[in-house]
């Protein structure tokens, strides 16, 4: 292989790496899945071109452009005549793939020449890597193997270039003979299909995890929950100068994509003394379980449709980093999975309680059912007061696959129940002066409870949030007088502030109603959500006699509809009529217009073959006249004894073409004697001259350049009479 | 290539890391390359394992220890593939290339060789290998390095140097010389005989003559029978060719030495080494010692664990007791060579041991025997400045 091939080769093994790799990341940039042949070609086409230019010699250089100039004038007039119109094939994309080729080929060009630029080129390649694994860019999977080939290739030569040795130590040959094997490499891992999700390294993660968990419940142990952060509290009291923390607690993953937010109950409380929540609910009714069955059975009661106003939604819940024994499930919690059960999980007034452990890295599957309390409907169910009777109560039962063989969750202990609740959740709340006319405002013309509910968190919503509030001085020391506190002072609070409130009023109002802390969690997608502590939430929960336990979101900025369409509203799906396309333009139907479009078709052709020509043309004129100049140039370099000889081989050039080309193993003075016959002395007296120069010694021998002329001009003469077509392709290629 | 390595693992792990905890192809493309960098530069080198070629000779058929002989050798690539590191390491225990750094590395691209002109010293007389002794490649990574061990080594036998001897410094052979002289005048008696007629007649003793009344001719035979005896000691004293080729060597070059310079000096001496018998040549022509230097050259040492034996047949050799004086050449001083030392000092034939040693020979009891000298010759070093 030639050194000139060699250093084509080295060059280009750079460059095409780089213009695969830029390639590919514009191909992912720009949307497309793959890359088309004619990106490639596009691409890679002009860099080879271009590596060319910058290897061959000048002649050469000029022959490359003509015959590149020509193959694009011939895929002009290709495309063109197919197409039937004189137009450059262009397309948005031609633009910027020909710029990566320029781009790339100039990249690879200085990348081959400078260890700076190789190092410069393989760091950019690892930057490249982490940005796509971290999602930032986009280019097509694909490009990682050209951009491993620049780095591969650098590191390579840098180690032929750094190693000591003898012999043939040329680094680009043996870049050039080792690219086999590095491309074989390149090759094999471009061909393997791979999986999309991680590798699921368990032993590796076991141990990362194990060791994490040591970490984890070493301080768990040591470390004490923090009053004043946010997050799932134990502690019911109302506090200042709360500080935002955003430790993961717990992750959630659900069933469906969850479009309203979820809550997690933890910690119920039904006694506030006006600084803090207490919980005197110890009883072990299952409440919860009471609760649903309340709800589905006065759905059933009003509607077939459960679903039109209750959804069964699918959760799973892990714990990761929570300190609590509560269990954080929804208010209306259908089940959850057995090694729950295993887990040692009591009910506690309301509560779920892990008993004897902690929940660490627990992961439950809960089922609940989400309110459609948003919609019109919901509210008509709301309103109706009639309570659900023992056929609809066991249908429930049925609905929650409950097998109630002990009796204790029966239609007969419904009724206690109901007593349960409001003697626990119920309180007498004196409310006066400006409060009472507030409320009574607020109240006017409500058809339901459930509506002045809906009333009151309205217009909590319309109040200020503040993470720290004024502290609660020591005179409020009763439900009374910190909802006069709180609702005139105008200072506003957390979410603990209006849960608060909010139950108060709604006890005020004859309702029983609970202060509940847990987790309110944003809708999202199925995706594994983190929930974090700062996600920790009170809200208000208000029982309606017949309906259960219904929750609500006074805290300003945090309320969000929880809606859905009803079977009812659901109709067939129609389609508006789409537009017809347009009719297309009117073609000339007379023979006038066909015979005009004939006639510019015509006039196109012509000009499709008459400027490439001329194009091809001008190329030729300006090679043929760079060539002369140079050839002049370069004779006029030469001293007189180096353009004697350059003359004299020119003329037995001549003579070649003449046919009479000076042999093998032949003497001068034996060529002259031999072709003397055939051609005039006159134009045969360089050789004598020819020979002395060559074999004289240096200055013994005049030269004379006029004779040396004069023989060219009679030999081309010679030429001209006895093949014009070699006098010509002489005449032009000197 | 430690460093190589380093950084190779290091990116494993990262790509480890990386399909731990991403998918797709980016991560386990990186992941696959990593891994194959190496596959790929050890079946690089089990290619050129398989596909190198080096050829080796060299010219003189007959080597003679300490004198350079031309040896070539060409490492050749045939194929489509260069061969990054090559470094070709020699036998270099008894021979040495010359001129040559056997830690460079080649590099040989396809479709060419390096041919290598150089010297092959052999440094000991024997037969042993020399020349290439194993090729080591590493890959165009510098990841690994195989070395491959000739299996087609060149086998040079070596014959010992003649070391010429500018003068004798262990014993005075000039006065050796002149007691010959002087023999026939301390004991006249014993050395006539009865003339014969092809006796010269200028060899006649005309004193004896008269008093026997009968012509008497000096009997000549004291040139033979008072020259010097050299015992060539081969018992090869170790199995280890590291410690015998070195004394054998030095062994023969002092005979040789001593041998060519006593009878450059009209001495006669008479050599006795044992070759599965005892082989004794008398040395006093430029014929016979070229006779004795091929006999010599070609003695093969034994080793036997009671290697006494060799040196008890030899000092048994009856005509020994005519000498003048016996050198003995050996490896090693034991019970053997003092009794024969004793017993030819006992018949007043003086006694010089050349104890050869590789190490630094140290003098034995032996030098308390009165007309025995030993002198220690150490395995390496000039001759010349020792004998």
């Amino acid at each position: 292989m030639s050194g000139l091939m060699i250093s084509f080769l080295y060059d280009y093994i750079y460059t095409v790496y780089v213009t695969l790799t830029a390639l590919l990341f514009y191909c992912g940039h720009a949307g497309m899945e793959k890359v088309t042949l004619k990106a490639y070609a596009l691409t890679l086409l002009p860099t080879v071109l271009l590596s060319l230019l910058t290897h061959l010699r000048l002649k050469e250089r000029l022959m490359l452009i003509g015959i590149t100039l020509a193959g694009m004038t011939g895929i002009l007039i290709v495309y063109s005549v197919s197409s039937g119109s004189l137009s450059f094939p262009y397309n948005p994309r031609t633009l910027p793939l020909l710029f990566i080729s320029l781009a790339s080929f100039a990249t690879g060009f200085i990348t081959a020449r400078s260890t700076i630029a190789r190092i410069s080129a393989s760091a950019a390649v690892v930057l490249f890597i982490t940005l796509t694994l971290e999602g930032i860019i986009h280019p097509l999977p694909t490009g990682i193997f050209p951009a491993m080939g620049i780095i591969l290739t650098s590191v390579c030569d840098e180690i032929q270039i750094r190693w000591k040795k003898e012999g043939f130590t040329d680094n680009k040959a043996h870049l050039v003979f080792t690219m086999p094997f590095i491309s074989a490499i390149l090759i094999t891992a471009s061909l393997i299909h791979y999986p999309a999700d991680p590798y699921d390294w368990k032993p590796f993660l076991r141990l990362r995890d194990g060791f994490l968990s040591v970490i984890d419940r070493i301080e768990y142990r040591i470390a004490p929950a923090s009053d004043a952060i946010t997050g799932f509290s134990e502690n019911g009291t109302l506090m200042t100068g709360l500080t935002s923390s955003s430790t993961e607690a717990l992750r959630i993953s659900a069933s469906t994509d969850l479009n309203s937010p979820l809550y997690l109950s933890g910690r119920i409380c039904d006694r506030f003394d006006g600084h803090s929540w207490k919980k005197n609910d110890r009883s072990d009714i299952p409440e919860r379980t009471f609760d649903v069955l309340e709800s589905i059975s006065s759905v059933k009661l009003y509607s077939d449709k459960l679903r039109d106003y209750y959804t069964d939604v699918s959760i799973n819940v892990e714990y990761t980093n929570t300190k609590s024994h509560y269990l954080f499930a929804p208010s209306k919690l259908t089940a959850k999975d057995s090694s729950s059960e295993k887990s040692g999980i009591t009910e506690d007034g309301g509560d779920l309680v892990f008993t004897g452990f902690n929940p660490y890295h627990l992961s439950i599957k809960e089922s609940y059912l989400h309110p459609n309390s948003d919609h019109p409907g919901f509210y008509s169910y709301m309103q109706s007061e009639t309570l659900p009777e023992e056929e609809q109560w066991k249908e429930a039962l049925s609905v929650m696959k409950i097998n109630d063989k002990n009796g204790a969750l029966s239609y007969k202990k419904y009724p206690d129940y109901r007593a349960f609740i409001k003697k626990t959740y119920s309180e007498d709340i004196p409310i006066s002066g400006e409060l009472a006319k507030r409320l009574s405002s607020l109240y006017e013309g409500a058809d339901s409870e459930y509506e002045k509910m809906k009333r009151l968190e309205a217009s909590m919503q319309e109040m200020k949030y503040n993470l720290d509030p004024a502290p609660i001085p020591d005179e409020v020391d009763s439900p009374s007088a910190y909802l006069e506190y709180f609702l005139l002072s105008g200072n506003g609070g957390y979410c603990s502030y209006y849960a608060t409130a909010f139950v108060l009023l709604a006890r005020a109002e004859g309702l029983p109603a609970r202060y509940v802390q847990g987790y309110r969690i944003p809708a999202h997608n199925k995706e594994t959500c983190i929930v974090t502590s700062g996600m920790a939430h009170a809200w208000p929960e208000v029982y309606f006699e017949g309906k259960g336990w219904i929750a609500f979101e006074p805290t300003p900025g945090f309320y969000t509809e929880s809606v859905w369409s009803m079977s009812s509203e659901i109709t067939a799906p129609s389609f508006s009529p789409k537009p017809l396309p347009s009719a297309p333009p009117a073609t000339p139907s007379s023979g006038n217009a066909e015979a005009v479009k004939r006639a510019d078709s015509k006039s196109h052709n012509s000009a499709l073959i008459i400027i490439p020509s001329i194009l091809i043309i001008v190329f030729f004129i300006l090679f043929v006249l760079i060539n002369r100049l140079l050839l002049r140039h370069r004779l006029r370099a030469l001293n007189a004894m180096e353009r004697q000889i350059f003359l004299s081989k020119d003329c037995l050039n001549i003579l070649k073409l003449l046919g009479c080309g000076l042999t093998e193993g032949e003497t001068l003075s034996e060529y002259r004697s031999r072709i003397s016959s055939a051609v005039m002395p006159e134009a045969l007296a360089f050789i004598s001259d020819y020979e002395n120069v060559l074999y004289s010694k240096p200055g013994s021998f005049v030269t004379d350049t006029e004779k040396i002329y004069k023989c060219r001009r009679l030999l081309l003469k010679v030429l001209k009479e006895q093949n014009r077509l070699r006098y010509i392709i002489k005449i032009l290629f000197p | 290539m430690r460093r190589n390595w380093l950084i190779l693992a290091a990116l494993w792990i990262l790509s480890l890391m990386g399909i731990s905890f991403f998918g797709g192809t980016i991560s386990y493309g990186f992941f696959a390359v990593v891994t194959m960098i190496p596959l790929t530069s050890l079946l690089y080198l089990i290619l050129v394992l398989a596909r190198f070629k080096v050829y080796q000779h060299f010219e003189c058929p007959e080597i003679v220890s300490n004198h350079v002989v031309p040896f070539y050798f060409t490492l050749q690539n045939e194929d489509w593939f260069p061969f990054s590191g090559v470094r070709v390491t020699f036998y270099s225990d008894f021979s040495s290339i010359e001129g040559l750094d056997d830690s460079i590395e080649y590099e040989l691209l396809p479709k060419t060789k390096i041919k290598k002109e150089t010297m092959l010293l052999c440094r000991y007389r024997g037969e042993y290998l020399v020349g290439i002794k194993a090729v080591t490649f590493r890959d165009h990574l510098c990841l690994f390095k195989i070395t491959y061990n000739n299996r087609e080594p060149l086998r040079a036998t070596v014959i010992p140097d003649i070391i010429v001897l500018d003068s004798l410094k262990s014993f005075d052979a000039e006065a050796l010389s002149d007691k010959e002289s002087s023999a026939g005048v301390s004991h006249p008696d014993v050395t006539v005989r009865e003339y014969t007629t092809d006796d010269d007649v200028r060899r006649i003793n005309w004193k004896q003559t008269a008093r026997l009344g009968k012509l008497a001719v000096r009997n000549d035979i004291g040139e033979e029978k008072d020259g010097i005896g050299i015992i060539i000691d081969t018992r090869r004293i170790s199995s280890t060719p590291n410690i015998y080729l070195p004394t054998e060597n030095r062994i023969l070059e002092i005979a040789i030495a001593l041998s060519l310079f006593l009878s450059g000096k009209n001495i006669p001496v008479c050599s006795y080494h044992y070759n599965r018998r005892v082989e004794k040549h008398i040395i006093d022509s430029p014929v016979t010692f070229n006779s004795f230097y091929e006999a010599i050259s070609a003695a093969s040492f034994e080793y036997t664990p009671d290697g006494n034996g060799i040196l008890k047949v030899l000092c048994e050799e009856k005509d020994l007791f005519s000498k003048r004086m016996i050198l003995i050449i050996t490896a090693a001083i034991d019970d053997a060579a003092l009794e024969c030392a004793k017993a030819l000092n006992e018949n007043n034939i003086s006694v010089i041991i050349y104890l050869v040693e590789k190490e630094s020979p140290c003098i034995p009891k032996a030098s308390v025997l009165p007309h025995t000298k030993i002198i220690a010759v150490p395995a390496e070093g000039n001759l010349n400045n020792i004998l």
